[in-house]
């Protein structure tokens, strides 16, 4: 920090110009060259008129002034100069004589600014005229900081003012604007209030009346009306004065018009609880409303319900209509939503209790979440019925079509209910499970309304989103069947292949243990399976044209597949349509879901052995089936469970159940494979005991059909056999090459 | 007739030498007593006390600005003089009794106006020896 004088000579100039005016020309002579000799820029002049021509020319740093002079003398001069404007505060030193008292006095009223007495000691003169000039920078200083406080108040419409236990109001010239008033104008602290309506000006003297009691800072907002008929908002702000016996004197403080930031304010906290496409209440607002409402719900114990309401397929319409129709239908619904409800814009702060008891009801609302996600928050509701009557009303509501974009659309919601304090405590309880309820519509086929219960709970967002994709995953084409050969090591032939189904979601290839489980929990498995068996006809039928294919290609279906009434439609249906036999499509089922729904599923599979179409066993060994069924069940196959492939060598048991389940499969006349071959050593375990087709990495790994081609051969007719032959001799030879250099290394 | 450290001091004024400021105010100086002495003699003869008056003090200020503190002094004492005379009645109560206080008052100006003027020629004399033609 630098101490205020030392700012000051830091702007002043290096050599500050004199006007140095004497009649005599001795004197002058002297003076000036002693003024030049401390550090001055000299100019004479000889006498008054002179000296004005002078100032006119180039304006000096301050004027030294003889004041007797012939002519237009010192006090002449002086007065002259102060007249012209520009000059009314420039130094200006008079010097005069030892003994003239009266000069001193005319100088001073003459508009001197200083006088100094005649004297050869130049120093003195030199310290009196660096002492002029450095008060006269300061003072310059303060006029430009006065000037600027004042240009500042006015720019922020702010002036100061002082108010008097004696003497009442005073407002500066800024504070007087600040009330429409102008400089001139009188404003006694009558007036002021008079200003404000009354229903404030009561609450207004109330809180003066207790600041002055207490002699407290005041800070207020005060809505006035000008007399201009302008209805502002002006800050006050003031701070006790005491004099020295510590009695309070008085305030002084400033006013503000801050109309413009109150309005700016309230459009801020309008942007900050609003969205900016529908006008419809934000996430935050009606967090915040919802908490209310429960807090509300709470005391008076009522029910409130929180309804979620996602558009559906509105991806769909945003994309082949563009955003701006996207934008349009949203803000169409949302006209449609608040009818919906008793909504209200209202954004309340504050505590509810002023306000009224029945007050909760105003924060009744719809809102939108974000994309085409809305929420109706019902404060106050009956009961579920009454929850579900809006729900009906938000769907019924969409029934008309929307006029976007240069055409009709027409949209669907699907809406989840949940309740207080049934569904959840909280806010985020409520919105997480009306969440659930709406997912459930989503996956039960749309455009419709769920209240949440807790059969759906347990069923996260991720796995409903998934469901939804999944669903869509058919429609969408992203399905795909990858093809795995089945080996007869023995005759070095490809016997069939195993279809196996992969969803290619983006650009992730999901694995079937992804989303079968959830396909088969949510029933989406149907449709998967049918699609997959009419597939793998497709893919049969064009690998017989390319290739002579004449396997079969065996898909898996869940036991429900088996117990559906149209199960063998299905196959005629695809197997016509593709232009391929029955016999092409092989059915695989898990052991599992063969004996868990066994009486269901043995019709079909006996009607599926009439058409010609084989069923295998998958997965066999690991469940409790009883030998004794096997025996009636009309079945082709017995796949081996891989976990008994991978244990051989390791554990004896499984050596022994495959030897078991051989020759169990010898009796009954059915064939057996293994899957999970991944290495030699189990290739020739597997073959001692009596296995000769195998399925596995060994092998080959599951592909898509293209890349299957290899495996089919190149042409048409015989040499296709030869040449597929051909492909499984050089994976055998491969698995042995690996296999030795595994055993080097 | 300069005070002792007088010319010392306006040599320090113009330390170098450069602009020869000593001989410059000296001649200036000199050109201002002949002036002044011959405009005061005038005006004496005419009986002009503001006049007088006038030249005295601006023969003191130059005086006072070379360091000629005696003649400073003596146009000081003048110029007081001629202002005591200006005011009406002022020499009246000073004068002795018997003589009109006018009369009195003027023949004591006048006396005091020769006087000076002799010194002014005695330094304009001195003057004319210190400075090279």
């Amino acid at each position: 920090m630098s101490s205020p004088s030392r700012y000051v000579d830091d702007s002043a100039p290096a050599q500050p110009r004199v006007l140095l005016v004497d009649d005599e020309p001795v004197t002058l002579m002297v003076t000036s060259a002693a003024l030049r000799e401390h550090g001055f820029l000299v100019r004479e002049a000889s006498g008054g008129q002179e000296a004005l021509d002078l100032v006119t020319e180039s304006v000096p740093d301050i004027v030294v002034l003889d004041a007797r002079m012939p002519g237009l003398d010192g006090f002449e001069t002086c007065r002259s100069l102060r007249a012209r404007p520009g000059f009314e505060n420039l130094p200006v030193l008079m010097l005069t004589g030892l003994d003239d008292d009266a000069s001193i006095t005319r100088a001073y009223q003459a508009g001197a600014t200083d006088f100094f007495v005649k004297s050869n000691q130049w120093s003195l003169l030199d310290g009196r005229l660096r002492y002029l000039l450095r008060a006269s920078r300061t003072r310059q200083e303060l006029e430009r900081n006065r000037a600027k406080l004042a240009r500042a108040q006015d720019l922020a419409r702010m002036g100061s003012f002082d108010w008097r236990r004696q003497g009442g109001l005073s407002l500066s010239a800024e504070a007087l604007r600040v009330f429409g008033r102008s400089a001139a104008d009188r404003l006694g602290m009558r007036e002021v209030l008079r200003m404000v309506p009354p229903e404030e000006r009561l609450v207004m003297l109330r809180m003066l009346r207790q600041t002055l009691q207490r002699s407290s800072v005041l800070t207020t907002d005060v809505p006035v009306h000008l007399a201009d008929g302008r209805q502002r908002v002006i800050h006050v702000e003031a701070e006790a004065e005491f004099n020295e016996q510590g009695q309070n004197v008085g305030y002084t403080g400033i006013v503000q018009d801050v109309t413009d930031r109150r309005i700016a304010e309230d459009k801020i906290r309008h942007l900050a609880n609003f969205d900016a496409l529908t006008g419809l209440p934000n996430r935050r607002q009606l967090i915040w409303r919802a908490e209310r409402a429960l807090d509300q719900a709470r005391r008076m114990h009522h029910d409130c319900a929180l309804l979620l309401i996602d558009l559906d397929r509105f991806k769909v319409i945003n994309d082949t209509l563009g955003h701006a129709a996207g934008d349009e239908l949203l803000m169409e619904v949302a006209r449609r939503l608040r009818a919906c409800v008793r909504h209200s814009d209202q954004v309340i702060e504050g505590s509810l209790e002023t306000i009224g008891v029945r007050s909760h009801r105003s924060l009744e609302a719809v809102g939108r979440l974000g994309g085409d996600e809305f929420v109706a928050l019902l404060p106050e509701v009956d009961d579920e019925a009454d929850a579900a009557r809006v729900a009906e009303r938000v769907l019924v509501s969409m029934r008309e079509p929307i006029f976007v974009g240069g055409q009709e659309c027409f949209v669907t919601a699907s809406v989840g209910v949940a309740m207080y304090p049934r569904d959840g405590n909280s806010v985020a309880d409520l919105m997480r499970n009306s969440d659930v309820a709406m997912y459930s519509v989503k996956a039960q086929g749309r455009n419709a309304a769920a209240v949440y219960g807790p059969q759906l709970a347990g069923r996260g967002r991720e796995k409903l989103e998934l469901e939804t994709a999944l669903h869509k995953a058919i429609e969408r084409d992203e399905l795909v069947l990858f093809y795995q050969p089945k080996i007869d090591v023995r005759a070095g032939t490809m016997v069939g292949v195993e279809a196996l189904m992969r969803w290619r979601r983006g650009d992730r290839l999901v694995p079937p243990g992804d989303f079968i489980p959830l396909a088969e929990e949510t029933g989406l498995i149907v449709p998967l399976s049918e699609w997959a068996m009419n597939e793998a006809a497709r893919q049969a039928r064009l690998w017989q044209l390319a290739h002579g294919y004449s396997r079969s290609i065996a898909v898996n279906l869940p036991s429900r597949l088996f117990e559906r009434s149209d199960l063998i439609d299905h196959i005629h249906r695809c197997a016509t349509a593709n232009g391929v036999p029955h016999r092409v499509l092989m059915l695989e089922i898990t052991e599992d879901n063969l004996m868990k729904d066994l009486q269901n599923v043995i019709p079909a599979l006996h009607r599926l052995n009439e058409i010609g179409v084989e069923v295998a066993i998958d997965d066999f060994g690991t469940g409790y089936s009883s030998l004794a069924y096997l025996t009636t069940l009309p079945i082709s196959e017995l796949k081996i469970d891989r976990s008994f492939v991978r244990e051989l060598g390791f554990n004896p048991q499984s050596s022994a159940v495959i030897s078991a389940i051989i020759a169990l499969a010898r009796s009954l006349g059915l064939r057996v494979i293994a899957e999970g071959v991944e290495n030699l050593r189990q290739m020739e375990v597997l073959s001692r005991l009596g296995v000769t087709e195998m399925q596995g990495f060994l092998f080959a790994r599951p592909m898509p059909a293209d890349e299957l081609g290899a495996w089919l051969g190149g042409g048409t007719g015989a040499s296709s056999a030869a040449s597929g032959g051909d492909r499984v001799q050089a994976a055998l030879a491969q698995a042995a090459a690996s296999a030795a250099q595994g055993v080097r290394s | 007739m300069f005070d002792a450290d007088a010319l010392a001091r306006l040599q320090a004024l113009d330390p170098q030498g450069a602009s020869g400021l000593v001989e410059r105010v000296l001649r200036t100086y000199a050109h201002s007593l002949e002036q002044l002495g011959d405009a005061m003699g005038a005006a004496l003869l005419a009986g002009d006390v503001v006049e007088v008056g006038k030249h005295a003090h601006t023969l003191k200020s130059s005086s006072g600005s070379v360091g000629a503190s005696r003649l400073a002094a003596l146009c000081a004492s003048l110029e007081r003089r001629t202002k005591a005379v200006q005011v009406p009645g002022g020499a009246a109560a000073e004068g002795p009794s018997g003589a009109p206080p006018g009369a009195q008052a003027s023949a004591e100006l006048a006396a005091e106006t020769n006087a000076l003027l002799r010194e002014v020629a005695r330094a304009r004399a001195e003057l004319r020896a210190m400075l090279p033609d």
